[in-house]
């Protein structure tokens, strides 16, 4: 691998040199990432016209900047509305949302960008020297440990988005069971479809997105006037830019805790096809389970936000490493790069390091100059950004499912997806009235054809043999942090019961 | 249900998620019955471990019922008349715009969606009404249509600006 410092530095000046393009993408990429069901991917296929057109240099700067920008301002929405623009970002929703409810939104979007900016600088730096040894990580990810790795998400996410580990694991593995909707991946059979031709792909994930969060939020939102509490109104009709410089202040407070958070984002984004999801999910577990106040968590603290924000944006800089090094994309959006690449020509892999330095390491030049980009665009529009939670709910509510419904119907253009989002939307307002956690079932539905996948892969290489779940010391270590993660709430629980009858005996 | 009252627990609603996947996992089995097993594997040990889980849950239940620290509670989804009409109004409001959106295309299905929302739900005027609706509905179109490309059916307003304007 040539890296060198004339090379780091041509990067740089080609990246300046192009800075009006990195404001467009980010500025599109803040835009799509706010809007549920216009992902990155998305935008990226829509704009291939222009990518294949120019140079590769020019196409990676714009994918890349678009791609980390989309993973910021996915978190505008799950702070002010409850709505996380993409998987990422659900778990801001947790501490984001308490936050803007007690008119504190504008410090949440500025603890929201800069942890972002901190986490996405941290991991694309540490990705430009450590490329070649943190990309090894993904060569013992196998299926098997992927099946675990899986399983394991589905188990925190149920036991920390949800006050009753029970309620989370049932919604969770509902949304796995919604998740194997569709054909199968060996023989095209139609399962669980209902009939429905719509169904053969699965569902769509935008449907379930839109309805169990936008839809079911804004038939909530009803049963007030107002997202925010009275004092929190007060505190948000009197914001100015003190809010901004304060949040900022809190930001760099907790410096370490956005490095930390970023790299656990950084190193869950290496696995294929793991995701930020999952990343964000568990920085915040890690977070928590370090706080020296983990029961504040859930009602609006800045380590809530900062946490998710940052390995959400790690996640970024990971997603990309197993596309440069070894030509497996960790994502969607890093697929359709690899299509652009492939197009111009570029190989992946090893060699690209050796024939195209300048892309390999491009892209994570590019990412720092397009964060570096953001923090000042997009501070200063947190001031105004924020004063959307003051809008009236009986005007927002029919505002947010009018406009989401645009982006359930977006990807596939069918209007059946559009009567799927709104029984996502029943189920996920009675999901919502009943305790039983929305976050745990849409992570579910995503991860559902991933560990479908993962186990078909497993038990073909093993001819069939079940046992091969139990056959890695690296899966057999994940099942047993699995088993550990159900056992202990349960233990815990246990030991509060057996102290609290021995202080009353 | 999540509402502790004098330290018991409402349960009933609550049990309308695990029925609906209890039911959705049985005909999910139903589905893949006649498959072959690769097919099913996945989907079995998901709807099994959904079972379980149910299963769990119910064991749950009808021991806290029979300890007291379990009460059955049923209105949690209702809570009060003025609420649900109001939520009702607002489902039903938008069931009634995604059921025109074929033959009134976007723009106009949202214009009356809003319209009619800002009307009922935030008593705005007419006038104030038309004019927040038309807006939204003007800024969604340019959006989502004209820059974004999505292909919402056409309608009326959809087809006269293409006539007149070409776009």
């Amino acid at each position: 691998m040539n890296l060198s410092l004339s090379l780091l530095s041509d990067q740089f000046l080609l990246n300046f040199s192009y800075l009006w393009l990195i404001v467009i993408a980010t500025t599109i990429g803040i835009i799509i990432g706010a809007m549920p069901g216009f992902g990155s991917a998305n935008t990226i296929i829509m704009l291939l016209p222009f990518t294949l057109a120019v140079d590769v240099e020019v196409a990676m700067i714009f994918m890349v900047s678009l791609f980390v920008a989309s993973h910021m301002g996915g978190g505008i929405t799950s702070i002010l509305l409850n709505i996380p623009g993409n998987g990422g970002s659900a778990a801001t929703c947790l501490d984001g949302y308490p936050m803007a409810r007690k008119g504190l939104g504008q410090q949440a979007l500025v603890l929201s960008f800069v942890a972002s900016t901190v986490g996405g600088m941290v991991t694309a730096l540490m990705s430009i020297f450590l490329l070649p040894y943190i990309a090894r990580l993904a060569f013992y990810m196998h299926s098997v440990e992927m099946v675990v790795i899986l399983l394991f998400g589905i188990t925190l996410i149920a036991s920390v988005a949800s006050d009753n580990m029970l309620k989370g694991l049932i919604a969770g593995f509902l949304g796995l069971l919604i998740g194997a909707i569709g054909a199968d991946h060996i023989y095209s059979t139609p399962r669980g479809t209902f009939g429905f031709i719509e169904l053969y792909d699965g569902v769509p994930l935008i449907a379930v997105l839109i309805g169990v969060f936008a839809i079911s939020e804004a038939l909530i939102m009803m049963e007030s006037t107002s997202v925010l509490s009275d004092t929190g109104r007060q505190m948000m009709q009197q914001s100015s830019w003190k809010e901004t410089w304060e949040g900022v202040v809190m930001s760099f407070q907790r410096t370490w805790h956005m490095i930390w958070t970023g790299i656990i984002g950084l190193i869950i984004g290496i696995v294929p096809g793991a995701g930020a999801s999952i990343a964000a999910f568990v920085a915040y577990q890690q977070s928590r389970l370090y706080s020296k106040t983990p029961e504040k968590y859930g009602t609006g603290i800045p380590e809530g936000v900062i946490a998710p924000e940052s390995a959400n944006n790690g996640c970024a800089s990971g997603d990309l490493i197993p596309l440069l090094v070894i030509g497996v994309p960790g994502g969607t959006t890093a697929a359709v790069m690899l299509i652009v690449m492939t197009y111009h020509g570029v190989q992946l892999g090893p060699r690209l390091f050796i024939q195209n330095p300048g892309i390999g390491y491009g892209v994570f030049i590019t990412m720092l100059v397009a964060y570096a980009v953001m923090l000042f665009t997009t501070l200063p529009l947190t001031r105004w950004v924020s004063k959307l939670v003051l809008i009236p709910t009986p005007v927002l509510a029919p505002i947010i499912i009018a406009f989401t419904l645009v982006g359930a119907f977006a990807p596939r253009g069918y209007m059946f997806d559009l009567w799927l989002t709104l029984l996502f939307g029943a189920i996920g307002y009675i999901c919502r009235k009943t305790g039983f956690n929305v976050v745990a079932l849409l992570i579910g539905v995503i991860l559902g054809p991933m560990l479908e996948a993962n186990v078909m892969r497993a038990l073909r290489i093993s001819g069939n043999d079940p046992w091969v779940f139990f056959s890695s010391p690296v899966g057999n270590i994940l099942w047993a942090a699995l088993a550990f993660s159900l056992a202990i709430p349960s233990i815990v629980q246990w030991r509060r019961n057996r102290a609290a009858r021995m202080v009353a005996a | 249900m999540n509402d502790d009252r004098n330290g018991k627990v409402a349960t009933g609603a609550d049990w309308i998620i695990p029925i609906l996947g209890a039911a959705f996992a049985t005909y999910y089995l139903i589905s893949i019955k006649d498959l072959d097993w690769e097919a099913k594997v996945s989907g079995v040990f998901c709807a099994v471990v959904l079972f379980l889980l149910i299963g769990i849950f119910a064991l749950r239940t009808v021991i806290g019922l029979a300890r007291g620290t379990h009460y059955l509670e049923l209105t949690s989804l209702y809570e009060d008349r003025k609420l649900a009409i109001v939520r009702g109004s607002l489902f039903g409001l938008t069931v009634a715009s995604v059921a025109v959106i074929p033959w009134a295309g976007f723009t106009l299905s949202t214009f009356g969606f809003l319209f009619a929302g800002f009307l009922w739900l935030q008593r705005m005027s007419v006038r104030a009404a038309a004019l927040t609706a038309g807006s939204l509905a003007l800024f969604g179109y340019v959006l989502f249509i004209l820059i974004l490309r999505t292909s919402f059916p056409q309608g009326p307003f959809e087809r006269l600006v293409s006539a007149l304007t070409g776009l």
